[in-house]
Order: structure tokens, then sequence, then C-alpha cells
């Protein structure tokens, strides 16, 4: 019955990505999930533009957003996110190492859907993912425009 | 008449000085007498009388000559002369007589009782004389030894006396600062004439103000000049008091230096302790970022091995890579508790009133798992009501709690109790267990970063939530201190100001 939409991971650690995308096969939830490597990757993605010109259009169900990243920082991919109409009803959850309050209330300012702190053990890290996977790219319903899921 | 009065009679008619010196002994008197104008002379030089009744027509000399050479001597400048002469005498003489500078002239032949009253009344003239000329010296004296420069001056100030104070610091001698205006002693760059000077600042009859004098050499100094304007008879005078007050301004402008450059001071540390926080900041925000990924790696692919290789690794194999996630998953929590501490010192916070019991039963609440297969029997009093950061307070609690509960684990069964009382403006609040407790020796260590007074196999733990406790409190004014003995478990008292309710 479930349904597995469409996840925008945005991290640039390669370590980060392996682990997230480990975990989230883990879950079985790893079948849709696109990876950009820096917030400029990220936006490109959102777009449709650069490497990603003649991607599938259409939103993913939710963008997992770290806050350290090359060139155009998570914040900033968050605060141009939530400025376009056209984007900002994407959810986007910040997955981030900072525990840091400046953080977490510049994030809420602009917007974000959910704050998630990685957490050092790899359990309850697969266990976040999975309850992030499940609830973002399953049960909730994304709005309008999303790219519906594989037939 | 309550001193005796000293005269000497100088006469050469024998029987009139013999007949003049009972006179006066009789009336109380001391007499000398000499019959010749040298003797005279010589008996006045040696005895210095008040008075001498001088016989014009001596055979030796001319009284005349006699009382000018009296009146020339200096130690003789206040003896008082009265000429004696014969019967016909003109008024041209007695004139040169007074000229030479008698006091007086007796015309003989003379009645005893007058001559008597004459003479007391020369000696009444003479003696308000003499204490005018006393009173005149102890002024003097007084105007003289003042340590202020003092002038007398006219109505359009010009100067008519002045102290040696005023000679000692214009470096001009007395004769020359009189007849010289105060207006000459200013500096020449004063704007304000003296008149307005004094008006601006008059109080009462004087004015005391700040100005610039010169002296002779040209250089400056600054002066504060009290001026006061007094009356004799028709003539207006001021006496000036003038003070030297370089010194004083000097004084104040080195505090005036020393105080802006304090503030400067004060400006650049405070900048360079902004500098350091803001340094620290971002350390700890990148620690916070960058610190944490390596060690979340490290476990995260630890463990993806270990999935991997199931049933593959001996026994040796399997401790080694647990042993690398434990680790590296320790190094993670102590990161993540140094973060949490250097956050604790910069959180802002937000003061109400706290209710401990419920933070408290919040805190058990949230333990439980901890609390479960373990006998503890609680003995929890009413606390006070306190004013802090609830949020702040409940970590605080929950770290002392979680000590006492980590640190009785070792007894069959374990006594904590929470006490607290009102002490003046504060609350004393008072944790106590019966577990494992601490040496006294160390108390000091208690509360330091990192500090443990336990090995990590007896009891677990980073060394951070104590100082994360004394950092709380002292956050809030209030003071931590603990007290135990080995085996004989510990106790932790705090303070915090207590709940003032703002309106009945």
């Amino acid at each position: 019955m479930t349904e597995l939409k469409r996840i925008l991971l945005v991290e640039d650690n390669p370590n980060d990505v392996e682990l997230a995308l480990a975990a989230l096969a883990q879950n079985r939830l790893a079948n849709e999930v696109v990876v950009a490597r820096d917030g400029e990757e990220a936006l490109d993605y959102l777009y449709q533009r650069g490497i990603f010109k003649m991607r599938t259009p259409g939103y993913p169900a939710v963008v997992l957003l770290d806050i350290k990243l090359p060139k155009v920082d998570g914040l900033e991919v968050l605060e141009r996110l939530k400025a376009d109409p056209g984007l900002k009803t994407i959810p986007v959850v910040m997955l981030t190492s900072s525990r840091e309050e400046q953080d977490l209330l510049r994030s809420y300012n602009l917007g974000v859907n959910a704050y998630v702190v990685k957490p050092v053990d790899f359990n309850e890290f697969v266990e976040a993912i999975k309850e992030l996977g499940l609830f973002w790219a399953v049960i909730n319903q994304p709005p309008p425009g999303a790219i519906p899921p594989r037939g | 008449m309550s001193e005796r009065t000293r005269i000497l009679v100088i006469d050469d008619n024998i029987p009139m000085l013999n007949a003049t010196e009972r006179l006066l002994r009789d009336a109380g008197h001391e007499v000398l007498k000499a019959p010749t104008g040298a003797e005279g002379l010589a008996i006045a030089l040696a005895e210095h009388p008040d008075l001498v009744l001088l016989d014009v027509h001596l055979p030796d000399a001319n009284g005349v000559d006699i009382c000018r050479q009296i009146k020339t001597t200096p130690e003789l400048a206040h003896t008082f002369v009265v000429l004696l002469s014969g019967i016909a005498i003109s008024a041209d003489n007695q004139a040169m007589g007074l000229d030479s500078g008698a006091e007086g002239y007796i015309a003989r032949p003379i009645q005893n009782r007058e001559l008597l009253a004459r003479v007391a009344s020369m000696i009444r003239t003479q003696q308000t004389e003499k204490r005018l000329r006393e009173s005149e010296r102890l002024w003097r004296t007084l105007f003289e030894m003042a340590n202020d420069v003092m002038l007398l001056s006219d109505e359009d100030f010009g100067i008519i006396a002045c102290n040696r104070q005023a000679t000692r610091i214009y470096g001009y001698p007395e004769n020359r600062l009189i007849g010289m205006n105060l207006r000459d002693l200013r500096c020449k760059k004063a704007t304000m004439d003296i008149h307005d000077e004094i008006d601006a600042s008059l109080a009462g009859d004087g004015a005391v103000f700040e100005t610039e004098h010169c002296r002779s050499d040209g250089t400056s100094f600054a002066v504060e000049v009290s001026s006061r304007l007094f009356e004799v008879g028709s003539s207006v005078h001021y006496v000036h008091a003038i003070r030297d007050i370089s010194e004083r301004k000097r004084a104040e402008q080195e505090i005036r230096q020393l105080n802006g450059s304090l503030e400067q001071r004060v400006q650049e540390r405070t900048a360079q302790l902004q500098a350091a926080n803001h340094e620290l900041e971002a350390f700890s925000y990148s620690v916070s970022h960058d610190l944490r990924a390596p060690f979340r790696h490290i476990v995260g692919f630890a463990d993806l091995l270990q999935r991997r290789t199931e049933g593959q690794l001996d026994e040796s194999g399997r401790h080694y890579l647990k042993t690398i996630a434990d680790a590296a998953r320790y190094a993670g929590t102590l990161v993540d508790n140094l973060l949490s501490f250097s956050q604790m010192g910069r959180v802002e916070l937000r003061h109400a009133g706290v209710n401990l019991n419920a933070v408290i039963r919040e805190v058990l609440n949230s333990m439980q798992q901890e609390l479960e297969d373990r006998n503890i029997e609680w003995k929890i009093g009413e606390l006070p009501v306190v004013e802090g950061d609830a949020s702040m307070l409940r970590l605080a609690l929950q770290n002392l709690i979680s000590n006492a509960v980590k640190y009785t684990s070792t007894r069959e069964k374990a006594v904590i109790e929470i006490q607290g009382h009102e002490n003046g403006p504060e609350a004393v609040i008072c944790i106590r267990d019966n577990g494992v407790g601490f040496d006294m020796r160390y108390v000091n260590k208690l509360f330091g970063v990192f500090q443990r007074l336990h090995r990590a196999e007896e009891f677990e733990g980073t060394g951070i939530g104590l100082a994360n406790v004394q950092r709380i409190i002292a956050r809030h004014e209030g003071r931590i201190w603990a007290e135990g003995a080995l085996g004989q478990g510990a106790s932790f008292f705090f303070t915090l100001p207590l709940f003032k309710q703002e309106q009945a």
C-alpha cells in the first residue's frame, strides 16, 4: 500500500551520504533518493537547470538539507526556497550536525518544517532516518506538484 | 597706671632737678636724672626711658639738639620728649622745639599739679601709641606670614601693600610691586577685565575666581584669587588673597588624563573580550559542526562493517570492532557535553518563579528507565519557590539526582533525600545520598570540567555534569558546595534566589 516518493538529500560529506543511503536502504526507502553535493546543486535540481536540466519534472516530497555546505549553505538554500512562491510548499527538513541554538532559531525563522540533529550512534541515526523517510516520503501528503511515485 | 613709667629728667638747675624728681617719684614714677646733656643722652641710651623731661637751656648743649639726637636714635624712636623752658620763651623757639621731634613743650614756672597732669596725659598718649604699634605688628605678622600672596589695593586695583610671599612668587621687590596695578600681574592672554572677573564670581561681598598671572620673568601660572572689598573711612580698598594653584591644576589634569586612559583601557579590554568571546563562539560552532561528524562516521561504518561481517569475525575481531564503535560513541558524547556546557554559559536565562518540587517530579518521571530494578527510598521535602530559568534548573537537578542514583547503585537500599529551607533572600537546597561518597581532599576537583573522582569502569561519566550544575547555579547568582566521605554518601548544597511575588 505504501508509495515511496522522491527524496532530495543535500549533503557534501560522502561519508554522510553513504551512511544516509545505507540507513535508507536498511529501511527500504532508498529507491528514490537524489543527492545534491552542495547548495548550488540543490538549487539547480529544484530549478531544473545545470546538470539537472533534463531531469523528470516535479518536486521532491521532502528535502533533507545539511546546514554546512560548500558554495551556497543550507540556510541560504532554505531561504531561497521559502522565498519562492513556486517552491515554498516543498517540505524541508534540516538534517545536520549542529545543535546550536542560533542554527535552530534561524532555520525555524526561515520556515523549516523540521530540524533533526544527526545522532552519533548509528542505530539511532538509522532509526531517525527511518522515521523521517516514513513520515515525509510515505505518510505525509505532499503539496500538489510533487513527483508522483513510479508506477 | 598699671606700669611704672620710667622718666628721665635732664636739668642743670640741681634744686629744680631734685624737686621734679621727688614730685614724680611721689606720683609713682621711676625717675632717672642727669644735670648735663651729655650725661642725659648716655643715660637715655643705657636705660631707654619712656619719657624725657628736657631743659632747653643746658650748659653743655642746646636741649633742642639733644632732642634731635634722641629722636634719630632708632632704639629711642618711641621715647617721648617734653621740652622744659625758662620763662620768656618765644613762640618761634617753641615751634623749633616741636619741629625737632619733641612731643610737648612746657613753659616754666608750672604748678606741680599741672606738670603731673601733663606727664600723665603724655604717658596715656604714649601707651595708646604703643598698643597701636603692637597691634600693627601683630596684623603685619599675620599678613606677612600668610602662605598666600596678600595684596592690598585701592579701588582701581593699584597695589598699596604686599606681603613677602608676593615678592617671592611674582619675583618683584616690594618697592616695585607697590605701585603696580593688579592688572599688570595678569597674563596678557586674559581677555576678561578684572572687574568683570570679580563681578562674575561675586558671592556675598567677596569674589573667588581662577585666572592666570605672570611672574617678573614673563612665565605664567594658574592662580585662585579671593578678592574682598572693604571701606576705611571714605576710601574703598580691596584685599586680594592669591594662591598659586598650578600644582593643583597639574594634578587635576593628571587625573583627567588617567581617567581618559582608563576609559580607553576599559574599551580596549572590552573589545578584546568581545573578540575572544566571538572566537570562542566560532570555535564551538565549528566543533559542533565538524568534530561530531567523524565520530558519527566511525560509529556508523563500524556498525555497517559489523553487520557485513556477521559470523565471519572471531571473538577478538568482534571485540575490536565494538571497542572502535564504543570509543567513537564516547568521544561523540564528550563533544556533545562540552558543547552543551559552552552553550550553558551563553544561552540567555528566562527568569520566572520555579516550583522545584514540580521540577523534581518531572525529572523522576523522565528517569523511570534508570530507576527500574532499583530500591530507592526518596525523602523529598517541601521546597521553596525560587526565581530562575526552569529548563536550566531542571537540567541542574537532573544532573544532581542522576548522580545520586548512579553513586548509590552499589547499595542494596539507596536513600536519597532532597530538602530545602529559606535563608534570608535565598533558598538553600540539599541533595543527600547514602552512596559511595567521595574523599573531601578532592572536593575542589568535583566541579571541574572533565574532572572525575571515579574510574570509568566503576561509574560511567564524562566529568561534565557537575561543571554544568555549577555553571547553572552561578548564572543564577547562587553558590554550590559539597560534603562527603568515602563510603559514607555525599551531600550537595546549593543556593538560589527566592521568588519574590511582584504583587499581592
